[in-house]
């Protein structure tokens, strides 16, 4: 698997930073083969190498899964970190990757844009959870460009071992919720199916 | 025997019902789900299907990847009844069971607390299951018990499965997902990938009698060689090619096939044909 962006210069200056960084802390925590992540060009550049292989639509689908989480971890991290709730420009979401995973499993499309919908909240919770592993590497991708899984790996251990490790939260932006449905976007407007917690009326 | 006044719905009717229960116990059934009984009563249009779900036997951890499938497959039970409801009844779902849907909720919460990822969890598997549902074998195991249960009442699990097992499944058509063992996909006959690569380095006009129009276009869109041609599909041709029009692309086509190389879409085509071939060749259902 390849990961590839270049960033305009509007973009929040370590949004690159979080994509790579959430990319690679997930893919180490589930025991991907990292070779390489590199960020360079005034973190405008970045690319992620790593063993994803392609899966033919026989195996289980915990293990495609577990893939896409990880590909889908540096979109999450990008809008959690810079404070968006919605995608906003220059959030990269690897959607073409994600798919060409998910295709081999089934060939239902209403099927296929649940399971991605579905994959993107469990990759959101993930980054939520792991917010302070991924800041760490990705404070350490900004100071040495390049890193291998190696590389990686030690950092999240040290990390890990550091009993004075505190709470990160996404730096300095304020979260920013999604509008109500008089702002929103023409999509708040189309009927949708109820979900569960709407039909159930559940709230956090 | 008459519709009773206390339901809300004044749309519902009795063999909604009936594929409701019956597809919560096909889809336990064929999940491997232990069925207690399936009940219906037809005095009060009321049923029940009560099931031990893998989450109630499920020991170790609650967070990792073995829970998160168990509830899945609780969830896909919970989720037949209306899938198969709505799928019966075009026209609408008459409404929810509240009794599905608080299951549905205790068994994400086993596994983690977020509403939202719990509200695109349970719509991916309600996805799935009505893919499943809509499964030819499902379907018909489906309206063959739903027609069984009124003459029972009540079906202990026991006899749900025996029902089940001797339903005929016609195997007209063999089923072309979800199979448990696939056989695997037979290798590349028709043209040995041997025998194209030594034309893979070689000049587009060297191999292939084309007319002036289709050497010209192609050398204008810089493509030289054999290996830069299979590059493109048929579609790249014909709209991004100037000068090809589809009597050209004709051409090129066939004198592709003539040589046995196919453009990247044809491969495709002819990988689908393959795997469906193997497939057919194996009916699961005997």
């Amino acid at each position: 698997m390849r990961c590839r962006i270049q960033m305009s210069r509007r973009a929040h200056p370590h949004a690159l930073l979080y994509h790579y960084a959430a990319h690679a802390m997930v893919m180490a925590q589930y025991g991907i083969q990292i070779f390489s992540v590199r960020v360079h060009g005034v973190r405008r550049h970045g690319a992620i190498h790593a063993d994803l292989p392609l899966r033919d639509g026989r195996e289980n689908r915990r293990m495609v899964e577990r893939d896409v989480a990880a590909i889908c971890a540096g979109f999450e991290a990008q809008k959690y970190g810079c404070g968006h709730a919605r995608p906003m420009a220059d959030c990269w979401d690897d959607s073409g990757t994600t798919l060409k995973r998910l295709e081999p499993f089934t060939r239902d499309g209403a099927e296929l844009s649940a399971w991605i919908q579905y994959l993107h909240e469990r990759s959101r919770v993930t980054v939520m959870r792991w917010w302070g592993e991924i800041a760490t590497v990705a404070h350490h991708l900004d100071q040495a460009h390049v890193m291998t899984g190696v590389d990686v790996s030690e950092i999240l251990e040290d990390y890990r071992r550091n009993p004075f490790r505190g709470t990160v939260s996404p730096f300095r932006f304020p979260r920013r919720e999604e509008h109500g449905t008089p702002t929103g976007g023409n999509v708040d407007q189309i009927w949708s199916r109820p979900t569960l917690s709407e039909l159930l009326r559940v709230t956090q | 025997m008459k519709r009773p006044d206390s339901l809300r719905d004044p749309d519902l009717q009795l063999a909604d019902l009936l594929v409701h229960e019956a597809a919560h116990a096909v889809v336990a059934w064929e999940l491997g789900i232990e069925i207690l009984h399936v009940r219906f009563d037809l005095d009060e249009w009321s049923g029940r299907m009560p099931f031990i779900g893998a989450m109630n036997k499920f020991v170790g951890d609650l967070s990792g990847e073995n829970a998160q499938t168990d509830a899945e497959t609780d969830m896909m039970i919970f989720h037949a009844g209306h899938v198969a409801q709505r799928w019966f009844n075009y026209a609408g779902s008459h409404g929810h069971s509240r009794i599905d849907l608080w299951g549905l909720m205790r068994t994400c919460q086993w596994v983690d607390r977020d509403i939202p990822l719990i509200d695109a969890w349970s719509e991916y598997i309600e996805e799935r299951t009505r893919v499943f549902v809509q499964r030819r074998t499902t379907w018909t195991r489906i309206l063959a018990l739903a027609a069984e249960l009124p003459r029972h009442g009540v079906m202990s699990g026991a006899a749900v499965s025996a029902f089940l097992s001797g339903v005929r499944i016609p195997t007209t058509q063999p089923e072309p997902r979800l199979r448990r063992n696939p056989p695997p996909i037979p290798p590349e006959t028709s043209t040995p990938r041997a025998a194209t690569a030594g034309l893979l380095g070689r000049a587009v006009t060297d191999v292939l009698e084309l007319s002036t129009r289709a050497r010209h276009s192609l050398a204008g869109a810089r493509i030289t060689t054999i290996a830069e041609l299979l590059l493109h599909s048929a579609w790249d041709l014909r709209w991004r090619v100037g000068g090809l029009g589809d009597k050209t692309l004709a051409e090129i086509l066939e004198e592709t096939r003539r040589h046995g190389l196919r453009l990247p879409e044809e491969r495709w085509i002819d990988r689908q044909r393959r795997v469906r071939s193997a497939r057919q060749a194996e009916p699961v259902y005997a």
